[in-house]
């Protein structure tokens, strides 16, 4: 009976898993790229809530309070399966995070081999995500070393970072322009050998900066943006 | 209520309903801890469990997570607090502030506590209007519809009394105005209308 039980179980297990990935479409792949980082995003704002009267029209006290709110890769990846109606289903099978891409220079959800891209986060002129890592170029540290024909070098250089996510379909509700400015702290390597020429890259983008979240005016207290990626040339 | 994330719409997205459903495929248990120091190679290998964990939703991917928070390597303690803050969970809150004793890196214990911080602020939807702490518009619609239906009920009111008033004044004198008919009208009396960020100190 305990066979029988746990063949029963397993044989309903596979069915479920079999429904489970039968209903799920694979992903649409819209490009591919080699040269990328992984770009992590969180992001916090403080808007504005309705006034709220208490009182009679000459003896009132009136009242303004704030909401705090945050927002990550997923509230992101959801938001762009909105704007492109894809299945955020889909993509969450696909394994689907949040690239910059090095071809395109824009913010990519891809899926998780990370080469292919199912969404070009900047290619609309009434939703995009613009994301400038390297906005403007900085004081910075580097050594290189040169042993001809081959070289290493590496650099740490403070760019000034820019973004702005936007959305507007013309309804005021659901109005999205919030944009910001701050540092970037880029470290890169690169080693050329006469086998190999691989890179690496880690960013750490500080910002803060204002908008306008649901048509409120807001405060963005904190937007961090860490990207991380390595290749081969 | 500042602070408060509004319970969802009722026609919250399907895209949002799905994005809280558990993962598929649960994550495994973590590999026993590596006794040898780590190569660039483990470190890179385990950043790439993190990227994958980070965006599921099971709890066996949030209890790698805060596994790695012990890591011998700092980047991959570094790369798990970022995972803590994209899986999106407070139970790590916890976890993170009592790491935040365990190092004496300024960097990792800012990020640390940053991490806790950002975890401790509800999680907004930017897929539905109504993040900002606002009413929905089913519920600003709702109010004003409620406005209009009580002032509907004080008119109605307000002519009965007149139509009352008048009776009586028929049975004694003629031709003089109706008296005491209420002038107000539900949901008018509220103070002066403001809009957002008006009157700020």
């Amino acid at each position: 009976m305990k066979i029988l039980k746990t063949l029963t179980c397993t044989i309903a297990a596979t069915a479920a898993v079999a429904f489970c990935a039968s209903s799920a479409k694979a992903a649409t792949v819209v490009g591919t790229t080699e040269d990328y980082s992984k770009l992590n995003v969180s992001f916090s704002v403080v808007t504005n809530a309705p006034s709220v009267t208490k009182g009679s029209s000459t003896n009132y006290v009136e009242t303004y309070k704030t909401g705090n709110t945050a927002f990550n890769n997923k509230s992101l990846i959801a938001l762009f399966a909105a704007w492109s109606t894809n299945s955020l289903a889909d993509w969450q099978a696909a394994g689907a995070q949040l690239i910059y891409d090095f071809n395109s220079d824009e913010v990519c959800v891809a899926d998780k081999s990370g080469t292919n891209i199912l969404y070009y986060a900047d290619n609309n002129s009434d939703r995009y995500f613009n994301f400038e890592p390297t906005y403007d170029s900085g004081a910075y540290t580097e050594t290189y070393n040169e042993k001809s024909p081959y070289y290493n070098y590496s650099y740490n250089e403070m760019y000034y970072a820019y973004f702005e996510l936007y959305f507007w379909d013309g309804s005021d509700a659901t109005y999205i322009d919030l944009y910001g400015y701050g540092q970037n702290n880029e470290h890169y390597s690169e080693d050329y050998t006469a086998t190999s020429d691989k890179w690496s890259e880690t960013d750490s983008i500080h910002t803060t900066g204002n908008g306008y979240l649901d048509d409120i005016y807001s405060s963005i207290t904190s937007a961090n943006f860490n990207m991380s990626g390595h290749g081969n040339y | 209520m500042a602070s408060a994330v509004p319970a969802p719409a009722p026609d919250q997205t399907a895209a949002a309903v799905t994005a809280k459903s558990v993962a598929l495929t649960p994550a495994p248990a973590p590999a026993p801890a590596v006794a040898r120091a780590m190569t660039s190679e483990d470190v890179q290998a385990e950043e790439d469990r993190l990227s994958a964990w980070q965006m599921n939703n099971d709890p066996q991917s949030l209890s790698n997570i805060l596994a790695d928070l012990n890591s011998p390597d700092k980047d991959v303690r570094m790369a798990a607090i970022e995972a803590t803050k994209q899986f999106g969970d407070t139970n790590a809150i916890p976890v993170l502030k009592a790491a935040v004793k365990n190092t004496d890196d300024s960097e990792e214990q800012m990020a640390l506590i940053g991490a806790a911080n950002f975890l401790s602020i509800p999680q907004g939807d930017l897929t539905t209007s109504g993040n900002a702490t606002q009413p929905t518009p089913e519920q600003d619609q709702a109010v004003q519809r409620s406005r209009a239906e009580a002032a509907t009920r004080q008119q109605a009111a307000a002519q009965i009394q007149t139509l009352r008033a008048q009776g009586q004044q028929n049975q004694g004198q003629q031709g003089q105005s109706p008296q005491g008919s209420p002038q107000g009208q539900a949901g008018q009396n509220q103070g002066p209308s403001s809009q957002p960020g008006q009157g700020q100190p």
